[in-house]
């Protein structure tokens, strides 16, 4: 079975939801956060793709990736492709991990296009212990 | 040998890509432009909805038992072929999907008819827009198929 985190413009709730269900943690700290591989914004090169972020305990596989918009579209996609190969819909669980505010990712993009990184990340990290409760409701 | 899964795409999946499969099945004869009630016989011309974005829809196999598929991907069907690329990959079947944008073929006609019939729920005003849009746009969509089946049945 895989798992894969699904942002829409955006790599902080992906990233952080995937590290929860990695390490099985409902209060990550910060400095793990900014840590993180992919807790970084968003770049139109990663729309689309699928990065792999380890595997679990139960040695099931865990992605994050992001998307540019309509979400259901990938999502339905994704379950339609598994029919079509005769697989399980578990195969594949697309968990949703989406901005309450979409403009926030363009606001990361700005911060970074501007060379303010670090600040784009702890925005992002404050938008993720914002939604803290809603992640853990998602990966658990 | 199993063959690939050809997948014909557009914005909303109901009319140039259900046209193209149609085309590509042989459902549709590629030489002669059909009339109103042999497009209006495609079970899913016209019809598709909002919801059935992204799900894809089965339309038989080609003489190189390819299997074809139509699929409403919005405005992010780029993005989609992408995405389900890199799902087919992580599932062991690299390689096996051959995607296909028919929006380049698609008439103003056939836009404005598709927005009132499928957006707007407008089917009386929009059908007969799109049928006779997509007559027209459908000489490119034949010629669309023909590189497509030369480019996989080589």
């Amino acid at each position: 079975m895989n798992y894969l985190y699904l942002g829409v413009r955006d790599l902080y709730l992906p990233a952080a939801a995937a590290y929860m269900h990695l390490k099985a943690k409902t209060r990550p700290e910060e400095q793990e956060l900014l840590a993180l591989p992919y807790f970084r914004p968003a770049r139109k090169a990663d729309e689309g793709r699928l990065y792999r972020f380890g595997r679990d305990a139960n040695n099931h596989t865990v992605y994050i990736a992001c998307v540019p918009d309509h979400p259901d579209v990938f999502i339905k996609g994704v379950q339609s492709l598994l029919t079509i190969y005769g697989l399980s819909p578990s195969q594949i669980k697309v968990v949703p991990c989406l901005l309450e505010n979409l403009q926030l990712a363009g606001i990361f993009r700005l911060l970074t296009k501007i060379g303010l990184g670090s600040i784009a990340d702890n925005l992002g990290s404050r938008v993720v212990f914002n939604r803290l409760d809603d992640l853990a409701r998602l990966v658990f | 040998m199993a063959g690939k899964k050809i997948i014909y795409h557009c914005y909303g999946g109901a009319h140039s890509s259900v046209v193209a499969a149609a085309i590509h099945t042989g459902k549709l004869d590629a030489q002669k432009v059909p009339a109103a009630d042999e497009l209006l016989s495609l079970t899913l011309f016209d019809r598709q909805t909002q919801a059935g974005h992204g799900q894809l829809h089965f339309f038989g196999f080609d003489e190189g038992n390819n299997e074809i598929y139509s699929v409403g991907c919005r405005n992010v069907g780029g993005m989609m072929e992408k995405f389900l690329t890199e799902i087919a990959q992580i599932l062991g079947f690299a390689g096996d999907l051959f995607f296909v944008d028919t929006l380049h073929c698609v008439s103003v006609p056939m836009r404005i008819g598709g927005y009132l019939s499928r957006r707007l729920g407008l089917v009386a005003l929009g059908r007969p827009l799109v049928v006779e849009g997509t007559r027209a746009a459908y000489p490119r969509l034949a010629a669309l198929v023909q590189q497509v089946k030369a480019q996989v049945l080589t």
